[in-house]
């Protein structure tokens, strides 16, 4: 039996209910970070002994078997458990100040506990159902103090839909593997995980409800929640990937999500035109970044799969940045809606919403811009018109957020004062930026492992 | 088989009648009560049409009443509490909701016989697809959480009968039953937090 792996799944089942009635005390945040990072730290610290049960894989210590079905941790999937809850201890702290983020905590846990057994459970049919009730266990966490009920209803719907496709794709997968000859089974295959991650990833046409959590709903739970489906969806693949190899193998495989990176981030940049508000614009911009992820990682080259993955974690501390920045509007003005605080009278604010909504459509200084660059610098060549569109939309949506700041101020209700933590989240948000910039050389060649798991699983020229 | 696809037809018509109706009906009881025979018609449609065990059909049964009672005592709290959000009509008017019921049942009937897939049989596949269809039109098109997550119920429910028939592993159909049983909580806890949030 592989003890430590039967810890490293129950700890946040057995944290949750420790939490619950703590939520709302000053501990819950703290308490909830410590135990995401004892989770990251046992990973690490535990000498996990290497089993090859097959030529082509390790795992880290004998599999577990629970119920007659498997659960095995890889070097790959080490380190998307370290992002997944690195993550999410650093959404914690920043949901801190916040009353009204206090469901986040046990159901982010659980949520997260779900998550890491649907990624370690084999057959992945089975999977499915534990990242299907992560996804949508969240729905609770993004309701706030008498808001968020219809980007949490939308949520709901395109969390149970995208379940359902998940949960067909891996039959049809599993029909595919059994009746090789049959092209059916291998198209429904594809067809499916497409409609899935149109689903959860918010991809146009069905992205409303991503504008919607930012916009109404609880901005950290808001931003804990598409971490999880948008990091959690890329490692879930790679699990895919690692099940049937023929996937990525598949012509339809690449094309498709290079179209839905590039959907998300024009359509992104064209729709955050019509729109006003700081939760809308900052929803287009995740929307947009994220579509930077999944172009690179369509593309199927080595340097395309290790940009991918790094933007991975250059995201999340633009994402917490505007998790906070959110809140915290929310707090002072009661919604996220721009012409309710000026530059005056919530600076740090301000400068966090502008700052994390730059940073997430990779304008110099920040570090993210490196990715974009690197980028534009591999499409160029081949095609030089969609690196011209989409450095364009980098300009509509910086236009979008100017907009906001420029905004004059609307007679509103009075303002309550800018949370103190404002000041010292902000300082410590623009330090880690800058720290970013100078180790990102240095984090790019940590993520390799999870870089080479995809580079060896896709058909590189 | 003639015989057996007759008694299914029958079956079919039934399912999607109340499933048209829960998309047609404007208040909730009544949505509640075609919803519940729905799932119970869709029980006993699975049971006709494919070899799937007696003592699973019964429990798919049993669900059904279980959720409706749940359901049931969560609206009629906040028909105290928010009448208003609970009673809200969709924009769209009743006649032509049955118009989109009608033509959801036409297009599902086309897919399974133009797309059939080898697994599944035809019958369970119309169900599936018109339930599918319903329940969305349902989801997008309600303003309460009560509504709105019946309408997903009834997506589950239709891909439920195609799910039953084609899957074999008992630990998968209880995984199901237990994200039917999941999203049916989350249901609940949105109208009772929305209650919450109102008083």
């Amino acid at each position: 039996m592989n003890f430590p792996l039967l810890i490293l799944l129950a700890v946040p089942f057995l944290a949750a209910p420790v939490i619950y009635p703590l939520r709302r005390t000053p501990l819950a945040a703290p308490f909830s970070a410590a135990v995401a990072i004892a989770l990251v730290g046992f990973m690490w610290i535990v000498p996990w002994p290497v089993i090859t049960p097959r030529p082509d894989q390790a795992t880290l210590g004998a599999p577990l078997v629970l119920l007659g079905r498997s659960l095995r941790l890889t070097e790959a999937d080490r380190w998307a458990l370290s992002t997944l809850w690195g993550g999410a201890a650093l959404l914690f702290l920043t949901a801190w100040p916040f009353r009204f983020e206090r469901r986040l905590y046990p159901l982010g846990l659980v949520a997260g506990g779900l998550w890491t057994i649907g990624l370690l459970l084999r057959p992945i049919s089975l999977g499915t159902f534990f990242t299907g009730a992560a996804a949508l266990l969240l729905a609770l966490a993004l309701l706030g103090e008498g808001h968020g009920m219809e980007g949490a209803t939308q949520y709901l719907i395109a969390a149970s839909l995208g379940f359902l496709a998940w949960v067909t794709a891996a039959w049809a997968a599993e029909q595919a593997t059994l009746n090789p000859g049959q092209p059916l089974w291998t198209t429904l295959t594809m067809l499916l995980i497409g409609i899935a991650m149109v689903l959860w990833l918010g991809v146009w046409p069905a992205y409303r409800w991503v504008l919607l959590l930012f916009a109404e709903g609880a901005p950290v739970g808001a931003a804990f929640t598409v971490f999880l489906l948008n990091c959690g969806t890329w490692f879930w693949l790679l699990a895919w990937a690692q099940e049937f190899p023929w996937l990525p193998q598949l012509p339809g495989w690449s094309a498709g999500l290079q179209a839905m990176g590039i959907l998300m981030m024009l359509s992104s940049a064209v729709l955050a035109l019509a729109e006003r508000g700081w939760g809308l614009i900052g929803g287009y911009a995740w929307l947009a970044s994220s579509g930077l992820s999944w172009l690179a990682l369509g593309l199927g080259t080595v340097e395309g799969i290790h940009l991918s993955a790094w933007t991975l974690w250059v995201r999340i501390i633009a994402l917490l940045g505007l998790a906070f920045g959110l809140a915290a509007h929310r707090r002072m003005s009661g919604s996220t809606e721009s012409g309710r605080i000026s530059l005056d009278q919530g600076p740090w604010v301000i400068a966090l919403l502008l700052g994390s909504g730059m940073a997430l459509i990779d304008v110099p200084p920040f570090a993210s811009f490196t990715a974009r660059w690197a980028l534009t610098r591999l499409l160029l060549p081949s095609r030089p018109i969609l690196s011209l569109a989409w450095i364009g939309s980098t300009g509509l949506l910086g236009w979008a957020l100017l907009r906001e700041l420029t905004r004059p101020r609307e007679e509103t209700p009075p303002l309550r004062p800018m949370p103190r933590s404002a000041v010292w989240f902000g300082i410590a948000w623009w330090t880690a930026e800058l720290l970013l910039l100078f180790i990102s050389p240095w984090l790019g060649s940590q993520l390799r492992p999870l870089a080479d798991a995809w580079i060896h699983l896709s058909p590189l020229e | 088989m003639f015989e057996a696809w007759n008694i299914s037809e029958l079956i079919i018509l039934a399912v999607v009648v109340l499933g048209g109706l829960v998309l047609a009906l404007d208040d909730w009881r009544g949505m509640l009560l075609a919803w519940a025979l729905m799932g119970m018609g869709g029980g006993v449609l699975l049971q006709q049409t494919t070899e799937v065990p007696r003592e699973l059909v019964g429990i798919q049964i049993l669900d059904s009443a279980l959720l409706t009672l749940l359901f049931y005592l969560a609206g009629r709290r906040a028909q105290t509490n928010i009448p208003r959000t609970l009673n809200a009509r969709p924009v769209i008017h009743w006649r032509f909701r049955i118009l989109a019921a009608l033509f959801l049942y036409t297009i599902a009937r086309m897919m399974a016989i133009r797309f059939p897939l080898p697994i599944a049989s035809p019958p369970l596949l119309i169900v599936t697809y018109t339930l599918i269809g319903i329940g969305l039109l349902i989801a997008t098109l309600s303003r309460s959480p009560l509504k709105a997550g019946l309408g997903v119920l009834t997506m589950l429910n239709g891909y439920q009968i195609s799910y039953l028939s084609v899957q074999d592993s008992l630990l998968a159909i209880g995984l199901m039953a237990g994200m039917n049983l999941l999203v049916a909580f989350l249901i609940v806890a949105l109208t009772l937090v929305r209650q919450e949030v109102s008083a």
